[in-house]
């Protein structure tokens, strides 16, 4: 099953869940006994559904936390019923795929049945995220497969957050993962803080809610008050309280790639391997597909077939200079009347005006390569950001639309202290970087080498934050 | 525990100690590492009994690859290799033992393959990469400028320890033998630390098999197949297989590029080949597989002819394959085309001994 077919429906619903969440990490609570939401440092939790839920949840509520229910979507009238009458923060909805496609309407009706309860889609199909080499444990040995020079392998859910959280913009994505517990002395042992704290930062810096999946010896062990669990908490919960601060200001992402997903089950990979690549995009929701929505865009991906209203929007683009790629989009479109400029086995080349639109006949079975040849196509001077000698670092840019001001969130998958140079658009007199380890925040030296700030951030472990102002901005007061 | 940083899998196997009918029993486990090195993930694989015990070997292991990546890194500038590329042009540069003997050995290879392998490369290769990155291709001035620049026989290696460049503008690449000689330095790392099964895989395009995992002939490791029909395969034991394949060709028909180029044109190699090839070193199968790839099968099989225990295959994107051997086997689609009974023979024997 591909994890686009699981995708598309899961995204529609998110549209339709509550609004104002804010970005947060729940944590999933399995154990019968939970310390107080105070020493957690976690206000919100969630507890899957089941017969004594109910009881614990009210033990819960008593220690301070915000209770929701995961639930199965066929149980969800029921639980909702007695979660208004006990004064529960809210259900978080986790349809099976195959009750994905009904669930929008179940779930409108249970809006309009209880106004009082919270509601919201969860996002079940995320990816534990880690840098991973090529060795497959099967019962029999180690299977190998050789290849070229492979860069590291990242499992991120990047693409995930993006796809639904530009689709839908009145809402933050909620999604979580299960940890690959295939191994059965890795299941035994559990995971350490910093996997834990890899979890939080990559949801932290892709701007979405994530309920966190603890295993059950740390569970009890906190619960039973043991120093070391909460010696690994302590230092969990510096995560959590970074990637919450930093998301309270809510920037916009800064993208120099839209990417039109008419069909997602085709474009999840491309955009995943687009967002494993650096590639800085953004997912246009409707609305956007506009000649004004794609104004400062370089690239427009575009994953079905256009529209009529859509053929125009793509012509003026690439008039003014932008390239389109248009992948298995068969059809006639009026750049067709003009010879391909370039052709080859799969891809037709028309220039329009002063940019292009590329032809692209068949489904992508290789979103590597394709990834890589978008990034060919953008134009090095538009790029928002780069990284070099990173290839473990995911960078998501943002721009706070109050102040203009830049903020580039870092992620390194592998988790070992990495130099990581970067070269940001623009001219940025301060270049300042906070971490969770380190606090905030160290000045860092900035160059300046054609239109672009060049800096080196010296000690990325996990995640951290950058942050650029210009002359002007440096000289203004800091704004709340 | 992350799997990522060092963990155990879940093949538990008695065995008993022979030497001592009364010596507890012990567990052999399987432990896994990987590590961030040379721009790709590095990982070991090896059993042991004690958790502790493989854990430092391993760590040991890719720490030694650490320190050959700031003798080797072109990408670092303060390496070692880097600051022979800035001074050797003016003078003979003092180096060390393992930049020394990698030098030696890319020569060796240069000078085999009458100059299909050449590490003075890096000024084309470098100017490639950019093509890759977006650049446009170079001009035929600018492209034979920098063919001037590049020449195995402009390399001079002075014994014990000294190496002088005879061009103003050579620049050394080390990246088609690097990981090679680290892979057999992590080896040797881990032997001297008693280890004597272990699997090392330098991101993908190098393995060494070291003895064989229990129960088995061999460490099992399927070849780059870009047809997906043929299925090669080789049981690695105290052995090496590298792979080598030029970049994809871009699917949106932009300008053709690659990162393996050819000393012969300067420009970069068109071949729809994927080739492995095993040999008795990682140093070896390193180098041999970027050679092996740019002359091609018919040269290739000869010069595979002339080397001990060595086997290659080329697989093309159609499932069209070409093979050579002095010993070890490659068998496609589960059948063994290796012309050598006895290389079998000698494989199971080199196991047997574990």
């Amino acid at each position: 099953m591909s994890i686009g077919k699981i995708l598309i429906p899961a995204l529609l619903l998110c549209g339709l869940a509550a609004r104002g969440a804010a970005g947060k990490v729940l944590v999933r609570w399995t154990q019968h006994t939970i310390p107080a939401a105070k020493s957690l440092g976690v206000m919100e939790i969630a507890i899957p559904w089941s017969s004594d839920a109910m009881d614990f949840a009210q033990a819960a509520h008593a220690k301070g936390y915000q209770v929701y229910f995961e639930v199965p979507l066929q149980q969800a009238e029921t639980t909702a019923e007695a979660a208004a009458k006990a004064g529960i923060a809210g259900l978080i909805l986790a349809p099976s795929l195959a009750e994905q496609q009904g669930a929008g309407d179940i779930l409108q009706k249970l809006r309009l049945a209880y106004p009082k309860v919270s509601f919201r889609i969860l996002l079940s199909n995320g990816k534990e995220p880690r840098m991973k080499g090529q060795i497959v444990s099967q019962r029999n040995g180690v299977l190998q497969e050789t290849s070229a020079t492979a860069q590291p392998w990242v499992e991120s859910n990047l693409a995930l957050v993006r796809l639904a959280q530009e689709s839908h913009l009145d809402q933050r994505p909620l999604y979580s993962f299960a940890w690959d517990d295939s191994d059965p002395l890795q299941k035994q042992l559990g995971r350490d803080a910093a996997d834990y704290e890899l979890a939080i930062a990559e949801a932290g810096a892709f701007h979405a809610d994530l309920i966190l999946e603890l295993s059950e010896n740390l569970q009890k062990s906190l619960a039973n008050d043991a120093p070391e669990a909460w010696t690994t908490w302590k230092q969990v919960q510096r995560f959590v309280d970074f990637y919450h601060r930093g998301n309270r200001d809510v920037p916009e992402s800064v993208a120099s790639v839209a990417v039109w997903t008419g069909d997602a089950n085709g474009s999840y990979e491309p955009v995943n391997l687009m967002a494993r690549h650096n590639i800085p995009f953004r997912v246009l929701s409707k609305k956007d597909l506009s000649t004004s929505g794609l104004k400062g865009m370089d690239v427009l991906v575009y994953f079905s077939a256009p529209t009529k209203e859509h053929t125009g929007v793509i012509s003026d683009f690439a008039m003014s200079g932008g390239t389109v790629v248009l992948v298995n989009a068969h059809g006639t479109f009026p750049w067709q009347s003009t010879t391909p400029a370039r052709h080859s086995d799969q891809a037709n080349v028309y220039t329009v005006g002063k940019g292009r639109v590329i032809e692209f006949s068949g489904y992508i079975t290789d979103p590597e390569t394709f990834a890589q040849d978008i990034r060919r196509l953008m134009s090095k001077e538009r790029t928002p950001v780069n990284l070099w000698n990173s290839l473990t670092t995911l960078v998501v840019p943002y721009r706070d639309p109050r102040t203009d001001q830049i903020v580039l969130e870092l992620i390194n998958y592998e988790q070992e202290p990495l130099q990581v140079q970067v070269q940001v658009r623009g001219r940025f007199a301060s270049v300042r970087y906070e971490s969770p380890e380190q606090g905030c925040c160290e000045a860092l030296t900035p160059g300046f080498v054609d239109g672009f700030t060049e800096f080196v951030v010296p000690h990325v472990v996990i995640g951290g934050r950058v942050h650029l102002q210009t002359a002007s901005q440096k000289d203004e007061p800091a704004k709340k | 525990m992350r799997w990522s940083r060092s963990s155990v899998a879940g093949l538990l196997l008695a065995v008993f100690n022979a030497s001592s009918a009364a010596a507890p029993e012990l567990t052999l486990q399987m432990f896994h590492k990987q590590k961030y090195i040379m721009g790709t993930v590095f990982e070991v694989v090896l059993y042991d009994t004690s958790a502790e015990h493989a854990d430092q070997a391993m760590d040991a292991a890719l720490e030694e690859i650490v320190r050959l990546d700031w003798v080797m890194s072109d990408y670092k500038p303060d390496s070692e290799l880097n600051k022979l590329n800035r001074t050797a042009h003016f003078q003979a540069q003092k180096v060390s033992p393992d930049l020394y003997r990698v030098m030696t050995e890319s020569l060796r290879y240069s000078k085999l393959s009458d100059g299909k392998f050449d590490v003075t490369i890096a000024p084309l290769a470098d100017r490639w990469k950019a093509v890759l990155r977006g650049k446009p291709v170079p001009s035929a001035e600018e492209e034979q400028a920098l063919r001037a620049c590049v020449g195995y026989e402009k390399v001079e290696l002075i014994p014990p320890d000294q190496i002088e460049f005879h061009s103003p503008c050579m620049r050394i690449d080390l990246g088609s033998i690097g990981k090679g000689y680290a892979v057999d330095r992590a080896a040797e790392v881990l032997r001297v630390h008693g280890i004597k099964i272990a699997l090392i895989n330098a991101g993908g395009s190098t393995f060494y098999g070291m003895g064989a995992p229990p129960g088995s002939a061999g460490w099992l490791v399927h070849l780059r197949d870009p047809s997906q029909k043929i299925d090669p395969q080789v049981t690695l034991c105290e052995n090496t297989v590298s792979t080598s394949e030029q970049t994809p060709k871009s699917l949106l028909g932009n300008e053709p590029a690659g990162h393996i180029i050819d000393p012969a044109d300067g420009l970069p190699l068109k071949t729809s080949y994927a080739l492995s090839v095993v040999a008795t070193s990682g140093t070896a199968s390193d180098a041999l597989s970027t050679t092996l790839l740019l002359v091609g099968p018919e040269k290739g099989k000869g010069l595979v002819e002339g080397i001990k225990d060595a086997a290659a295959i080329w697989v093309s994107a159609e499932g069209h394959t070409e093979m050579a051997s002095t010993g070890p086997q490659i068998r496609t689609g589960g059948t063994s085309q290796g012309r050598s009974s006895t290389a079998s023979s000698k494989q199971e024997l080199c196991c047997t001994e574990k």
